[in-house]
């Protein structure tokens, strides 16, 4: 598999603030990437130096351009969901396939009109007068009639109510993903991309705290539920993190062999949300 | 795909986003057709009661000149309202998807950011003009009529005196050439509007209008001259003298008209014929350094507001 992204040494300072501090990553074609982390923890920062919508230090090669050079040229590869409602208020659905139309020479009408008849958007309206979820249909819509080679994500469903959010992810992953594109997705809502990613990368203070296959991180990390009186012996093998529910003990381990942690109680994988509460106390810590 | 098409649908993009500028001027020729037949009415009345007596001896000048002065004096009021309608829009052509952050869409598609402020200007020096100019021409020629056939109705022919179907195509080209020379004139301006739209987080028209005001007066305070404000508002009077102005004399009656304000040009110092302006008088413009002066000031101004919207586009 090739390597879409490269990025070493990356780094963005606001004034004093450092967004980005000396980053180092890659993303490979054909996976669906999660970019998790807490408000500020420069997220955005890196979907935007990826999109070359801000200037960085360090390296950065996405899709062999640098995209502080080329965004032009980039953007026939690659597309771009920010949050919901950045599409002007004043645009005419029809007038929005037209101009992607127009200026996109991978864009697809045919396509778009078809997803667009799944759902209650006329082409008349403008995008003023549709809904929030709305919105996001008819931009995924656009989105997905694009055969791009990267897809960039930013809490593309933030706001959303659960059916949309539910359909978003569906639409995206039965429709558009199919195993060759690659998708980068930064969300809040960890509990439903979770089942959908193929990596998953933690960043906090603006640096990366975690990044490994899906695979990897089943492997790596495990939650056992410990029973009271072998809560000592766990806390021997260095939990990354202690929480305790109806009386018993759930201990979270990274790189523990398995073995060992048998012996305490039943293995889980964790979920995401407990591993990044895990990994982003550990390095506040 | 066809190589114009991105740029077509540029161009489009800015009439769907700024309906105003067909709008506006469709509403000035709707309300210039409504006083037509207000003042129709009135010369059919006048007409009746033997009030009007033409003089078929006026000379072939005098009647192409009163051509010209109906042609380039309707004009006038279009153009003055065109040209604060640009000024808004560039204002807001750089502003308005940053402020509602739907320049995160506009950017994530594969068009440069000098494509795109290029259009913006385009739409301000050709496209905005274009529109006016066939409102223009619309109504002139539904006003024209009008005139005709009331006075025809009260028995009085002006059909053969003012149907000079060379004059008046002539003077519509004419009027296409001084919006063209206008809006490069202006260019300075044009470009300083889309730098600031392309800057200021808020209040645009603040920032356009205080920045030159603030150095001017610095000027004169520290310095003590006053360079600046000459060269400014000099440029937008000799804009006016220069292309928009025109003396006629109809009949021993005299009209000072242009497209842009009536100025009396008998004493312009830029139109040494003291006639109308001409294809000839507005290509004179361009043997004017000023001209040259400004176009080089508006495009670093361009190419300034091109920097800003690919580097400092955040708001």
């Amino acid at each position: 598999m090739s390597v879409l992204i490269k990025a070493r040494g990356l780094s963005k300072r606001y004034g004093s603030l450092r967004a980005l501090d000396k980053v180092d990553f890659d993303i490979e074609e054909g996976c669906i990437v999660g970019l998790i982390g807490p408000n500020g923890a420069g997220k955005t920062t890196v979907l935007k130096a990826v999109l070359g919508l801000t200037g960085f230090d360090g390296e950065l090669d996405v899709l062999g351009h640098d995209p502080r050079k080329a965004r032009e040229r980039l953007m026939q590869e690659v597309c771009f969901i920010a949050d919901v409602a950045v599409l002007p208020r004043w645009l005419k659905v029809g007038n929005a396939l037209s101009f992607v139309e127009a200026v996109h020479p991978r864009f697809n009408r045919e396509r778009a009109m078809h997803f667009l008849e799944r759902t209650r958007i006329s082409q008349k309206s403008k995008v003023g007068q549709l809904s929030k979820g709305m919105v996001t249909q008819l931009h995924l819509a656009l989105i997905m009639a694009i055969d791009a080679k990267l897809l960039v994500l930013d809490e593309p469903t933030i706001g959303l109510d659960i059916l949309y959010r539910k359909e978003f992810y569906s639409n995206l992953l039965n429709d558009y993903f199919d195993g060759k594109r690659t998708i980068l997705v930064t969300t809040h809502q960890v509990e439903e991309v979770e089942k959908l990613l193929t990596h998953l990368m933690f960043i906090d203070n603006g640096r990366i705290v975690l990044n490994d296959s899906m695979e990897a991180v089943g492997e790596k990390y495990a939650e056992v539920l410990v029973n009271p009186d072998k809560t000592e012996s766990a806390r021997g093998l260095n939990p990354i993190s202690e929480r305790e529910i109806f009386g018993k003990k759930l201990f979270l381990f990274e790189g523990v062999e398995r073995g060992k942690l048998q012996q305490l109680g039943e293995l889980h994988t964790p979920s995401v949300a407990d591993l990044f509460v895990a990994k982003l106390k550990g390095a506040v810590q | 795909m066809n190589a114009m098409q991105p740029y077509i649908a540029l161009g489009k993009r800015e009439i769907w986003e700024h309906k105003s500028l067909w709008i506006v001027p469709a509403v000035i020729g709707c309300l210039g057709i409504l006083f037509a037949f207000y003042g129709s009415g009135a010369l059919l009345v006048a007409a009746h009661q033997g009030m009007i007596n033409i003089n078929s001896d006026i000379s072939g000048v005098d009647r192409m000149e009163g051509v010209r002065a109906f042609i380039f004096g309707s004009a006038a009021f279009f153009n003055t309202v065109m040209l604060f309608m640009v000024w808004f829009y560039l204002m807001d052509s750089l502003h308005a998807d940053r402020k509602d952050r739907s320049i995160l869409f506009w950017r994530s598609l594969p068009l440069s950011d000098a494509t795109t402020v290029l259009s913006k200007l385009f739409t301000g020096m050709v496209t905005a003009p274009a529109l006016m100019l066939a409102a223009v021409i619309v109504t002139e020629i539904i006003t024209g009529i009008l005139f005709i056939i009331a006075l025809s109705l009260a028995g009085v022919n002006i059909l053969p005196l003012v149907f000079q179907p060379g004059t008046i195509v002539l003077a519509w080209i004419t009027l296409a050439f001084a919006l063209i020379v206008q809006s490069l004139w202006l260019l300075p301006f044009y470009g300083w509007f889309l730098l600031c739209s392309a800057w200021a987080r808020k209040l645009v028209l603040a920032w356009t209008v205080l920045i030159p005001l603030g150095a001017m007066l610095a000027e004169r305070l520290v310095i003590g001259t006053h360079y600046l404000s000459s060269a400014i508002f000099g440029h937008i009077v000799k804009m006016f003298m220069m292309t928009m102005s025109g003396h006629y004399s109809v009949n021993g009656v005299s009209v000072g008209s242009g497209i842009a304000v009536g100025v009396d040009n008998r004493h312009n110092p830029f139109l040494d014929h003291g006639g109308p302006m001409t294809l000839g008088s507005l290509a004179h413009m361009f043997a004017q350094p000023e001209m040259w002066i400004g176009i080089a000031i508006g495009a670093i101004f361009v190419f300034g507001a091109i920097w800003l919207r690919r580097n400092r586009s955040e708001i």
